[in-house]
């Protein structure tokens, strides 16, 4: 992986929903490299440079986390919770995949950080809301003038 | 005084104490100043008249002692010429006409000495008294207040002994029982007889006593002038009961510690009454929750397929449009709205779970404000379809504002949907007092329908038009009357095929 590559990490377990956003984000232009982690596990292993992940360079962390909640092994609400209690990724902008406002409900108890939501499936126009949340604007910068409406 | 001529009369009568001077025939022959004066009479009238003709026994006092009893004293004098002390006497003064007649009571301490005449025989009497009149009422009230208090101590033992829903006992300051009530007898089940003298630590179990529990209740009582508990306590039988103890110090004027009550009830169906009450709530939190981790596992689980069919199905449409035709094209437009409409069903079954489980947070809303937003929201979704629009100012109720949001969006949204066609549709939003109480109403002018429906309105999948006509999923009304009940209010509605619907709702 280029160190210098503006990444964004996808959590997700459920392999439709993972095609389905990548091609909601490529399709509208979004050039970012995308790594997925399918469990919760693997995200926090991949974050913290552990389990396989072991030989990671501590220091390259994704722009941004796109994050389901029910994932196998640990939920997303943990993941969360170790992502903001860990210094390194304390400040790492995390956008909460919800699929209904249930959801925002359950996660509401862990504001903490610049938490922004999009409703699954991942819709390009709440995904740029969501990255403009987040202030992550230069996120968009990739983008093809077509795409930016 | 060699110069002087004393008149001893005159030193007499000034002398300042109560005197009277008796001849041995009880004939008044001088009286001091400060006599006439406490008497109430005069000199004039005392002079040269006999004793008990000038001061009569009070004739309303039946059995009035005092004449009788200076009769005999000075009889005595007269007999063994000594000095004779008398005790206090109640003896009534007689008002004068003039300042209203009648008798004045009056305690007296007399005392009769003898003069003698050169031949040794008694000459004269000095009677001698003190008016102990306010010394005699204080002495009088304190005998009232013993009285009193004697009678008051009777009663509250009488009480004590009679309370059997309580054990009442007295310790004395080591912890050894000193009384016992029937209260004690019955729940406890020993008798006065064999408890009496016993230390109360009897009544804990053994692990109790070896804490010297019993003894730290009596330091803290002491120390904080109250100790009260409720704890298991142990019967003659040996059985437990739940008790709730006070124990409270007694103590002298001086602040010694004379012994301790002890107060005891038996609560134990009270206890198992709560237990099963917690019990109950917890089955009943656990089950909240399962309902919770059910609802949660509904919105992923259910809702991940449908994402996935509705997903591909709109990437066949944009990515392969060229490679199908106009059938292929509906068809898959028609899977869509199949997944769309099982989304919605999804969406709102969740709404009306998660509306019944939310913890409610009561505020103070502005209902016609939170219309108007609404109003304008649904304008903006559907800018080519317009409604007359009428909400009341300044419409206020209390309630959580997420709760009577959704309820009130989802009436709004149903007058906008009832009134699609209609000629001049109208929504009126307002609120008018029925019975000394607020009561809101959305009123339009759209479909309506049958009252003889009526009963199905708020039921859940309930609909009372074809989907072709209004489409709607057909749980809507059952979230809003969910959300009113929750609140303690009450949803109704008034219609007419044809000339439209009022939905009402007070909230209390």
């Amino acid at each position: 992986m280029n160190p210098e590559s503006k990444f964004i990490l996808l959590v997700e377990d459920n392999p439709q929903d993972e095609a389905l956003t990548i091609r909601a984000l490529k399709k509208n232009g979004v050039t970012n490299e995308i790594t997925v982690a399918r469990d919760g596990e693997e995200a926090l292993d991949f974050l913290f440079c552990r389990g396989m992940h072991a030989g990671r360079d501590s220091k390259i962390q994704p722009q941004v986390v796109l994050l389901d909640l029910k994932l196998p092994k640990i939920d997303g609400i943990q993941v969360l919770k170790e992502i903001r209690a860990n210094e390194k990724t304390k400040f790492l902008p995390v956008i909460i995949l919800t699929t209904s406002s249930e959801d925002k409900d359950v996660i509401s108890g862990y504001k903490s950080g610049a938490n922004a939501y999009v409703k699954k499936p991942v819709d390009f126009k709440e995904f740029s809301e969501a990255v403009k949340t987040l202030g992550l604007f230069w996120l968009l910068l990739n983008l093809t003038p077509n795409s930016l409406r | 005084m060699e110069n002087a001529s004393v008149n001893f009369q005159k030193l007499f009568e000034s002398v300042p104490g109560l005197y009277l001077v008796l001849s041995p025939d009880l004939k008044i022959v001088a009286v001091s100043n400060a006599y006439a004066q406490a008497t109430m009479t005069k000199r004039e009238e005392l002079i040269g008249k006999n004793l008990f003709n000038a001061f009569p026994d009070n004739p309303d006092e039946i059995g009035a002692t005092g004449t009788s009893n200076l009769r005999a004293s000075l009889k005595r004098v007269l007999e063994f010429r000594k000095l004779d002390i008398m005790a206090v006497q109640k003896y009534d003064i007689r008002r004068p006409e003039s300042e209203g007649g009648g008798f004045e009571v009056r305690y007296w301490s007399p005392t009769n000495s003898p003069v003698f005449a050169d031949d040794g025989s008694v000459a004269l009497i000095i009677h001698s008294v003190k008016d102990v009149t306010q010394a005699q009422s204080q002495t009088i009230q304190y005998e009232q207040i013993k009285d009193d208090f004697r009678n008051n101590l009777e009663n509250y033992h009488h009480l004590v002994e009679t309370i059997s829903d309580y054990a009442i006992l007295f310790l004395d300051p080591t912890g050894k029982i000193a009384s016992w009530n029937p209260g004690a007898e019955r729940i406890k089940g020993y008798s006065a007889k064999e408890i009496i003298g016993q230390h109360f630590s009897i009544f804990y179990s053994k692990e109790d006593q070896e804490s010297k529990r019993p003894d730290k209740e009596l330091v803290v009582a002491r120390e904080k002038g109250r100790y009260e508990e409720e704890g298991w306590r142990i019967k003659k039988n040996g059985d437990k009961f739940w008790a709730s103890v006070i124990i409270t110090p007694t103590r002298d004027s001086e602040g010694r510690i004379l012994g301790y009550s002890k107060i005891t009830r038996d609560i134990t169906e009270k206890r198992k009454h709560e237990e099963a009450l917690q019990q109950k709530t917890r089955e009943l939190a656990t089950l909240n929750e399962e309902l919770e981790a059910f609802s949660f596992s509904v919105s992923h689980d259910l809702r991940a397929p449908l994402r996935g069919i509705d997903g591909f199905c709109q990437a066949l449409l944009e990515d392969y449009s060229e490679k199908l035709d106009d059938q292929g094209k509906t068809y898959l437009e028609y899977v869509r709205q199949g997944t769309q409409k099982m989304g919605r069903l999804i969406d709102d079954l969740l709404n009306l779970s998660r509306y019944s489980r939310r913890e409610m947070n009561m505020t103070t809303i502005n209902l016609s404000k939170m219309a108007k937003d609404m109003i304008a929201r649904i304008e903006r979704e559907e800018p080519n379809e317009k409604r007359d629009v009428t909400i009341q100012p300044d419409m206020q109720t209390k309630g959580d504002e997420g709760l009577i949001s959704a309820a009130l969006e989802n009436l709004v949204r149903n007058a906008w949907k009832f009134t699609k066609k209609s000629s001049q549709p109208k929504i009126e939003i307002g609120a008018e007092k029925q019975e000394g109480k607020n009561v809101f109403y959305v009123r339009d002018n759209g479909a309506g329908f049958d009252m003889k429906y009526y009963d199905k309105l708020f039921g859940v999948f309930q609909r009372l038009h074809s989907e072709s006509e209004y489409e709607g999923t057909g749980v809507g009304l059952a979230t809003v009357r969910r959300i009113i009940n929750r609140h303690g209010g009450k949803i109704w509605a008034t219609s007419q095929v044809g000339q439209g619907t009022t939905f009402w709702f007070s909230l209390p």
